[in-house]
């Protein structure tokens, strides 16, 4: 890979498996290599939305939809997940560049705008699953990003121990190439419906991809 | 072999999910990006129980493809974010 390529690409892999430890250094890398702001923005909320699409491919038990004459991927479902760290850097609420609870937000207008309207939907909706199973669903998938601040924002851990969701959530953000058939059936048979399900993996994904947003445009206004 | 998770095909789509897979196949794509099949694409599929998530999810993918990134670019970060996930997709 050139230089060019392998600075973007050095960035998706941290920033995919362990949000937490993404740099200023890998970020003034891949400007070295000729790429502006706004390009640097895009491919941090690129890598971010890549997190939320791959979760519900695999949760959702899609097929491949594409023909390609190149060999299909094998995953590798025994890939261990990287330890999550004990400790993570607070942000400082109060910049231009932070919403209310401190945390950076996109420069680029229009996107800012539609992924507030996104996580909005996801959020603050209260059918077909309840606020407080939404509130759960992100406190977990931002503590597995190490996403402290949010995942403080968000409740209490202890009312979490133990819920089907939780352990969801958990398995969907740290190893969501385990993902099998049965993960879904534990939903339904605690009651959840179709489309409870359904959000559940779009809440827990969208989590997954907002923390290494934040962490991404963190790292890059340093 | 179907998803897992209940999905609505394009053929029994109605109201606002018709809509929504009508505005979807609609934006441009690259001819790669052109399922083998008639109906829409499992990613987009998998939002089928819940137009108003199916079309609050896109919109972000639609302003990430007009963004200043070049298209191999975007193309190289999702399929490296893809493979450090170990998903096929």
């Amino acid at each position: 890979m050139a230089p060019r390529e392998r600075a973007l690409a050095s960035v998706a892999v941290t920033l995919t498996s362990r949000p937490w430890a993404v740099t200023g250094d890998d970020m003034e890398e891949v400007r070295r290599q000729g790429f502006s702001e706004q390009q640097l923005e895009s491919a941090v909320a690129v890598i971010a939305m890549f997190n939320y699409f791959t979760r519900v491919a695999d949760a959702s038990g899609i097929d491949f939809d594409y023909q390609t004459p190149l060999p299909a991927f094998e995953p590798d479902r025994d890939q261990v997940s990287a330890p999550r760290p004990v400790a993570s850097v607070v942000v400082a609420p109060g910049a231009d560049d932070r919403d209310a609870a401190g945390r950076r937000v996109l420069g680029h207008e229009g996107l800012r705008a539609a992924w507030a309207s996104w996580r909005a939907y996801l959020l603050d909706s209260v059918e077909p699953l309840s606020r407080s199973d939404r509130l759960l669903l992100v406190r977990v998938a931002a503590e597995e990003a190490a996403d402290r601040a949010t995942a403080e924002a968000h409740g209490s851990p202890a009312g979490a121990a133990g819920h089907v969701l939780a352990g969801f959530a958990r398995k969907l953000s740290r190893e969501p190439w385990q993902m099998q058939a049965a993960d879904l059936e534990k939903l339904r048979a605690s009651g959840y419906s179709e489309i409870a399900v359904l959000q559940a993996i779009s809440v827990t994904a969208h989590q997954n991809a907002d923390s290494r947003l934040s962490a991404g445009l963190a790292a890059a206004r340093i | 072999m179907g998803a897992w998770l209940a999905t609505v095909s394009k053929a029994d789509a109605t109201g606002a999910l018709a809509a929504a897979y009508t505005a979807m196949e609609n934006r441009p794509m690259p001819p790669v990006y052109q399922p083998p099949h008639d109906d829409a694409p499992g990613i987009i599929r998998a939002h089928s129980l819940d137009p108003e998530l199916l079309r609050r999810t896109f919109a972000i993918s639609g302003l990430l493809a007009s963004t200043a990134l070049q298209w191999a670019d975007r193309e190289l970060l999702a399929s490296v974010t893809s493979r450090t996930n170990q998903c096929f997709y």
